[in-house]
């Protein structure tokens, strides 16, 4: 059965970028495939620390990161995964610490320090995972483009396709709600029923969205 | 002076530690009485910003991060001391995921206003790649962080970079050609006691 892997790289369980998480689960399971989401919040870990262990002679047909912690067990769930879905808020034009903490140590690992004779750098093991960023951000879509962010954010999705060598693809959820009650939080940059309005015309449709790609994704790594 | 410097690499004594040591030591040189505190950013106990939100409470002060971890202190400090320096490799085109999550605290919680004085900044970037790629692949990711120290504190960071790092010693265990580990002992020999006496004059300049 194909294992589709679903990691939640937002601190909040049941937030927007937990919820499409949630949803893409849903569209893998509905497609036939064995679908688990996985919180990084709930589990202390660091980010790579340089040991060069995965990069040792000996370590070349070695995938999983050397440096045990918590984050073991969750990147042996990656390596054995079919389909890799990552969900991060935008924090600050970019994705989450914690999410590049996760992917430090799933791709270096991967990764070598070998360029084959077309000059294209070599990548450890063979297998050709299809995989997806799903963004959630407080900016609206026209930010996005006109802030560069997606092209900077893309540097992650490139990273990503290269290692699994299969396109990565992305779903972005933009101007999202951040709070239940806009009244406590210090600001005037939003007007809380504009929020409240985009949210329930929009998210609806970015949850349909992680549905479907969830259900894409097994059905391209089944092809 | 007070200074906050931020080794943002997990390699403690490496090149990063290196450089940011001595642009450590251009401050000493430049103010005798200048008090230095320096943090292994990988040491800590801590994760990056949670969304908790309570920074931006109303209740809340402006530049107080409020999650209680081994960081929560020093994020805060930042925002009271007179420099704050910066020192990470970059990783896949940006700083370590750990320097991230603890910059995450320190810029969510300015809640967009910059502490009562002007603080300065200091950015030190190594890495593995050439100039060139670092032009090509990330400079605007850079950029990127170089806006949001100014944002945070109210002035451009003074940048300062090592291309083509050296990391390892020895090549014989390592999956590397060996021409290119000769290449880069090469330019380690040639170029990084220049990069680490740029760090010193960058030290210098920070403290003027």
């Amino acid at each position: 059965m194909t294992k589709v892997l679903i990691i939640n790289g937002s601190a909040r369980k049941n937030g927007n970028t937990a919820q499409l998480c949630q949803k893409a689960a849903e569209g893998a399971r509905a497609a036939g495939a064995e679908a688990e989401v996985i919180h990084l919040c709930e589990k202390p870990f660091k980010g790579c620390i340089s040991c060069f262990g995965c990069h040792l002679n000996q370590s070349v047909d070695k995938y999983e990161c050397f440096y045990h912690d918590e984050l073991s067990p969750i990147l042996e769930k990656s390596l054995a995964a079919d389909v890799i879905i990552i969900g991060s808020p935008i924090y600050y034009g970019y994705v989450t610490g914690m999410v590049r903490s996760y992917m430090e140590r799933l791709l270096f690992p991967l990764d070598t320090y070998h360029f084959d004779e077309n000059g294209k750098r070599e990548v450890k093991r063979g297998k050709h995972v299809p995989t997806a960023l799903i963004y959630t951000m407080n900016a609206t879509e026209e930010q996005l483009k006109h802030y560069h962010m997606d092209e900077r954010i893309s540097n992650n999705e490139a990273a990503l396709a290269d290692i699994f060598q299969e396109p990565c693809e992305h779903l972005y959820s933009c101007d999202t709600l951040q709070w239940n009650n806009y009244n406590r939080y210090y600001n005037n940059m939003f007007d809380p029923k504009e929020k409240q309005e985009h949210h329930d015309h929009q998210f609806p449709i970015d949850l349909e969205n992680a549905f479907s790609l969830g259900r894409r994704l097994v059905e391209r790594a089944e092809k | 002076m007070k200074y906050l410097a931020l080794m943002g690499s997990p390699r403690k004594h490496w090149n990063t530690d290196q450089m940011l040591d001595s642009f450590l030591e251009g401050i000493k040189a430049q103010d005798a009485d200048a008090m230095i505190e320096k943090v292994y950013v990988y040491d800590l106990d801590f994760k990056g910003c949670r969304g908790c939100l309570g920074c931006n409470l109303k209740s809340t002060p402006a530049n107080k991060c409020v999650f209680p971890d081994g960081a929560v202190d020093l994020i805060n400090k930042t925002k009271e001391v007179d420099g704050v320096i910066l020192a990470s490799p970059v990783y896949y085109f940006t700083i370590t995921a750990e320097l991230r999550a603890f910059m995450e605290r320190v810029w969510f919680s300015s809640r967009g206003k910059k502490p009562e004085k002007i603080i300065r900044t200091a950015c030190i970037y190594t890495m593995n790649q050439p100039k060139e790629n670092m032009e090509k692949y990330f400079r605007k990711d850079l950029n990127e962080i170089n806006m949001f120290m100014k944002n945070t504190f109210g002035t451009d960071p003074i940048e300062v970079m090592s291309f083509d790092t050296r990391f390892v010693k020895n090549i014989e265990p390592y999956e590397m050609k060996q021409e290119e580990f000769e290449r880069k002992k090469a330019h380690y020999e040639t170029n990084f006691n220049d990069d680490l006496k740029n760090a010193y004059e960058e030290g210098r300049r920070i403290a003027q």
